[in-house]
Parts: structure tokens; sequence; C-alpha cells
């Protein structure tokens, strides 16, 4: 078990690309987050700013306490992307050099090379997930206004969901890469297939917001979306945000009545779909020949 | 074939522990498929231990298919094989050293950092790395990448990969393809001084001149099928022997009827026509009436009396 997790550090530990991409994504993360914090400290520095204030008179960011667990888990969601380019390249590596083949003949199994493929996959999206658990509480800390009087650890429960979305996105991409082989059509396939799916599934929501807010579609049930829905953004439900506008609901008067907490049955079923994306994987190797 | 006829003392073996093994790798009724085309058909060999055995054939033949259904790389559609009387999985992969094809390597790593991962799979101590990497030549470059070697290295570091785990078994799948005469030299004096240790060496080949050189048994190989399963020295030299392409309506009955025909060695097709080959001369005549009895008429009949030598020569070559 452990080996398996040496085998596999060993071989992307001095892969200069391996490093380069992940300079990239740190790269990405920090650009990325610091234009929003820009943005939105703009948008707070204005005296009454629509998306930000609320009728309780304290001024409401995405990156208040708790909300701001399950805002940045979506926003965030984005740049697994990247990492899913380290994926994609590694295991399409494997079969461009023969290296699975001859790491067969050499002693290992099919299921041994999925193992270690998932120790890839779980080590990135662990330490995604720890990073980001920090950059939340940096930028909670300083948006949230003491006021407010919210436990910063409420709501960081929304990391796990995060964790299983990244852990699945890099295993849809390691079953792309596993029936395709190229690293270039894994990486237009994966891309292309997250941006549709993506689009249609907003698409979809849009047409129902600030109608039904709990009204299950049927664009729930795509296979990445089945990973996005335990991460509900809770800046769909602030006021004046989004294009239900919201302004009028009474019902949200304080920071609490934006938080919904984790949906434990929709956090299931996201587990299930990695499941069956690393079970395919494995699924098809099994039936090919090296 | 004689294959066949070899396979005569199966009860003793299920006494034997797997390292007293006289039997390396059994292989029954082997078989592969790509769509309508059988690469490998149904396959059967012995390799003893201590052996240095070549499968010969032609480009096409099947020796790489055979080799990679041996080492879990290739799931096979009939039959079986089993290593060191053992039923086929990972442990004894981990016993056996082998290259198929090509060395494999990760280009951007150098030699010494692709010996490791190797070592950790085969559960090697990484001690052995700079010895093996001394056996072959280039402990000096083991800071250097792989992208960065000749074939001929490249070769030989994937002879010292597979000298890891100090196997049982090598196995090379052509292993002087394409390196200059003084790379082909250092392969088999290597190969050479590997079987002297003990080391059970398969080794598949195009070249018979190379399997007569190195090996001590031969299988040939020819569209999937063996034709001939024995010692090295019965086909070298200049031992008289008979080519004999033949022609009857029924090609199939022909050829099983010719299994017990005296002294032959080797069965083959080639398109509408049978092949045989056959220690010694032989007159028409005699072959004629062997299969008329048996109820088979032929239609052509044609006889090369060559040295048997120059007959594999020609059934290896494409
Ligand atoms: N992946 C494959 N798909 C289809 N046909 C193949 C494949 N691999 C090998 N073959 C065919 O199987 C036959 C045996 O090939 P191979 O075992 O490589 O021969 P050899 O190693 O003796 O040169 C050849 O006709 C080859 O074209
Ligand atoms: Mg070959």
């Amino acid at each position: 078990m452990f080996n398996l997790l040496k085998i596999q550090l060993h071989k992307i530990r001095h892969y200069p690309i391996f490093w380069g991409i992940v300079a990239i994504f740190l790269l990405t993360f920090a650009g990325g987050n610091y234009a929003i914090f820009r943005m939105f400290e703009e948008i707070l520095s204005q005296p009454n700013v629509k998306m930000a204030t609320m009728m309780t008179g304290i001024k409401i960011s995405i990156f208040d306490f708790p909300i701001i667990w399950n805002n940045l888990a979506w926003l965030a969601g984005f740049y697994q992307m990247i990492l899913a380019v380290i994926i994609i390249i590694d295991i399409s590596n494997e079969f461009s050099f023969k290296t699975m083949r001859q790491n067969m003949i050499d002693g290992l199994d099919r299921r041994d090379f999925v193992v270690s493929k998932f120790w890839l996959i779980f080590l990135l999206s662990a330490a995604f997930t720890v990073m980001l658990t920090g950059y939340i509480l940096v930028m909670g800390q300083i948006f949230t206004e003491a006021e407010a009087g919210v436990s910063p650890w409420q709501g960081i429960e929304f990391m796990l969901p995060f964790f299983i979305q990244c852990i699945g996105y890099l295993s849809f991409a390691m079953l792309i890469t596993v029936l395709v082989k190229k690293a270039g059509l894994s990486l237009i396939i994966v891309f292309a297939y997250s941006f549709i799916e993506n689009v249609v599934a907003m698409a979809y929501k849009g047409k129902h917001f600030g109608k039904e807010e709990d009204i299950t579609l049927w664009t729930d049930f795509l296979p990445l979306q089945l990973q996005n829905n335990p991460i509900p953004p809770a800046f769909f439900r602030m006021p004046n945000f989004g294009p239900g506008n919201n302004k009028e609901d009474e019902s949200i008067s304080s920071l609490q009545d934006l938080f919904v907490g984790l949906d434990w049955g929709d956090l299931g079923l996201s587990l299930l779909t990695c499941g069956v994306f690393v079970g395919l994987a494995y699924y098809v190797l099994m039936r090919r020949d090296a | 074939m004689d294959s066949q006829s070899s396979h005569s003392e199966p009860n003793i073996q299920k006494f034997a522990t797997s390292s007293t093994q006289p039997l390396v790798l059994k292989i029954n009724q082997l078989t592969k498929r790509y769509g309508k085309l059988t690469a490998v058909n149904r396959l059967n060999l012995e390799v003893k231990r201590g052996s240095i055995y070549g499968i010969l054939g032609p480009n096409g033949s099947g020796k790489t298919t055979t080799l990679g259904m041996l080492l879990g790389v290739l799931n096979s559609d009939e039959g079986s094989f089993r290593w060191f009387g053992e039923a086929p999985d990972k442990q004894q992969r981990k016993r056996i050293g082998a290259i198929l094809e090509t060395p494999n390597f990760y280009p951007y790593l150098n030699a010494e950092r692709n010996l490791k991962i190797i070592a950790d799979i085969k559960g090697a101590p990484h001690s052995r790395i700079d010895i093996v990497l001394k056996r072959v030549g280039l402990l000096e470059r083991k800071q250097d990448r792989f992208k960065t070697y000749s074939l001929g290295m490249k070769q030989r570091l994937a002879i010292a990969a597979a000298l890891l785990n100090e196997p049982e078994v090598l196995v090379l799948d052509e292993p002087t393809n394409g390196l200059d005469p003084q790379g082909i030299a250092e392969i088999r004096q290597l190969i050479k001084s590997i079987a002297e240790e003990g080391v059970t060496i398969l080794l598949a080949s195009h070249l018979l001149d190379e399997v007569e050189k190195v090996c001590t048994d031969v299988a040939v190989l020819k569209f999937g099928k063996l034709l001939f399963a024995g010692k090295v020295d019965q086909i070298s030299g200049d031992k008289e022997s008979t080519l004999i392409e033949l022609k009857a309506d029924d090609n199939e009955a022909l050829k099983s009827a010719l299994s017990d025909f005296p002294a032959i060695r080797g069965v083959n097709s080639n398109g509408h026509l049978v092949e045989i080959i056959i220690d010694g001369t032989t007159d028409g005549k005699a072959i004629n009436q062997f299969l008329f009895e048996k109820g088979i008429v032929l239609s052509h009949l044609n006889l090369k009396s060559m040295s048997l030598e120059q007959n594999f020569l020609e059934l290896t070559s494409n």
C-alpha cells in the first residue's frame, strides 16, 4: 500500500513538468483570488453598495464566516482543472513511455497501478484542501466584522465535500486518460466536458433561480454535478445577488440565515461518483491488454 | 511434434517444491487472437531450469505476443501457463526479469532513479542498483537521464533492471535488435555470462544465427504455431534434411496425417501448400505411399534437399 505511494512519488518527484504545473496552479490560485479579493475590497469600501449590504446594516461579502466556507469551496472547484492536467500527463506518460506495461512485467498488477495513481489523486486533493482551509481562515478573518460574532470554524465541514469533489474530478480525469491514452485528446475531452456540463447545469439552475430553490433538476444528476451538489455557493442566496434579485426576501436577515448546512445525502452521492470513476478506470485496464 | 511427445513425467512435479521444479515454465494450448488473426495458436512449450531457451521465428510469428501473455501484460484467449509450477500472479513476476520489445523507462529520470522505481516494485534492496549497473557497465553513467542514452545503453540498462531482484529466469525479446556489431557481441556475451550463473533464459529472436550462438534449446514459431521444439544442435550443423512441399484437397487432414510420419521435424502451412522438414533424405515415393494408406491423395509434391539449417533459415525468413 505505502510501497505504491513510494513508487508513485519516485515517478513525479524529479519530473520538471510536474513542478511546472504545480507552480502554474499556485500562481493561478493566488492571482485569481487576489483579483476577487481586490474586487470585493473595492465594493465594500463604497457605502451603499448593492451586492454586499443587507437590511441588518452589516456589510456582507462572500468572504464572511460562515458562508465563506462554501462560497470559496465552490469557487476553488475551478482550480481543480489545473490539477487534472497533472493526472492526465502522468497517466498518459505511462502509456506513451510503455512504463505501465513495464511496471506490470516487473510485478505490479492492474489494481496496484490504479491504487498508485489514486495515491497521487489523494495527495493532490489533500494538499489543495489543506491550502484552501488555511486561505479561507485568513480571508474570513479579514472580511468578517467582529460584531457578527460568528465562529470561524462554523462551516469548516464544507472542506469535506470539497476534498471529495477534488478526488472525484481527478478520478474523472484518470478515467478519461485511461480510456483515451493520449495526453492532448484527454485534456480536450476533460476540459470540454467540464465546460459543457457546468454551462448546461448553471443555465438550468438560473432558469429556476429565486423561484423554487430546492427543486431537483435532471442536471443535478450529471456526473460532475453530483460532486458539485454538496457545495451550493451561498452567494446565490445573498440579497441583490444573482439573476433572481432576492432583495425582497424578508426571511434572510442575518449571516446565519444565509448559511445552509451540509447535506449528507448529497455528500454520499458525491462519494459514490468517485467510486464509480475509479472502478471504471480499473475495469477498463483489466479488460485491455497493457 | 516433439514438444508434445516430451510431456512425459508430469506426476513427479506435483511433489517438487517450486524452487527445485525442473520445469521453470510450462505452456499449455496458449492462444491469442486479434480479431480474425490468430497471433498465437495453441502453443505448447516446456522450459527446463538452467536452459537457454530460444523462441525463433520470423517477424510477426507471435514471439512478442507469447512473451506478453507469459508476463501478464496481454490477456490470453485460451490455454494456460505455469511459472515454477504455479498459476500465474504478480509474485512470480518478481522472480523473473523481463524485457518486452523495447527498453521502457521514464525518459526524464536518470538511470539510478529509474532503477529505484523497479527495485521498489520488485521488492529488491536499493543496494542492488550499483551492483547491476556495474554488471552492465553503466555505473559511471547512472546520473544521466535515460533519454540521453544510446540504444545499446538503453538495452543494457533494461538488462540491469531485469537483474535487480536476482531473478531465476530472464526473459529477453530481441535483445540485439537494432544494435551495431559491437553492441550485439556485448549483449550476447552478457547473456551467456548470466546463464553461467544458473539463470534460466528465455530469448525471442528472429535470427537463427543468434539462437544457434546463444541457446541450448529452441522452439520455432511461424504464424503463431509451434513448428519444432528441441535441442539447438538438432537443427544446426550440416545434417542432411529435406524440405517437402505438399498439397491435397484437404490440407488439414493432410497435416494431421503427417504428424505420424517418421523423422518429421516440422509442419508448416504456406499459402495453399503444406511444408514439412524431414531428417535425412527421402524420396517422394515413401511419403506418397504413407499418405495414400491414410486415405490422402496428393495433388502436389516437391522435394528440396539441403541442410537442416538451411531449411530452418528458409522457414524463418519472411
Ligand atoms: N495489438 C495488436 N493488434 C493487432 N494485431 C497485433 C497486435 N500485436 C501483434 N499483432 C499481430 O500479431 C502477430 C504476431 O505479432 P508479434 O507477436 O509481435 O510477432 P513477433 O514478436 O514474432 O514479431 C503479427 O501478425 C502482428 O501483426
Ligand atoms: Mg517481436
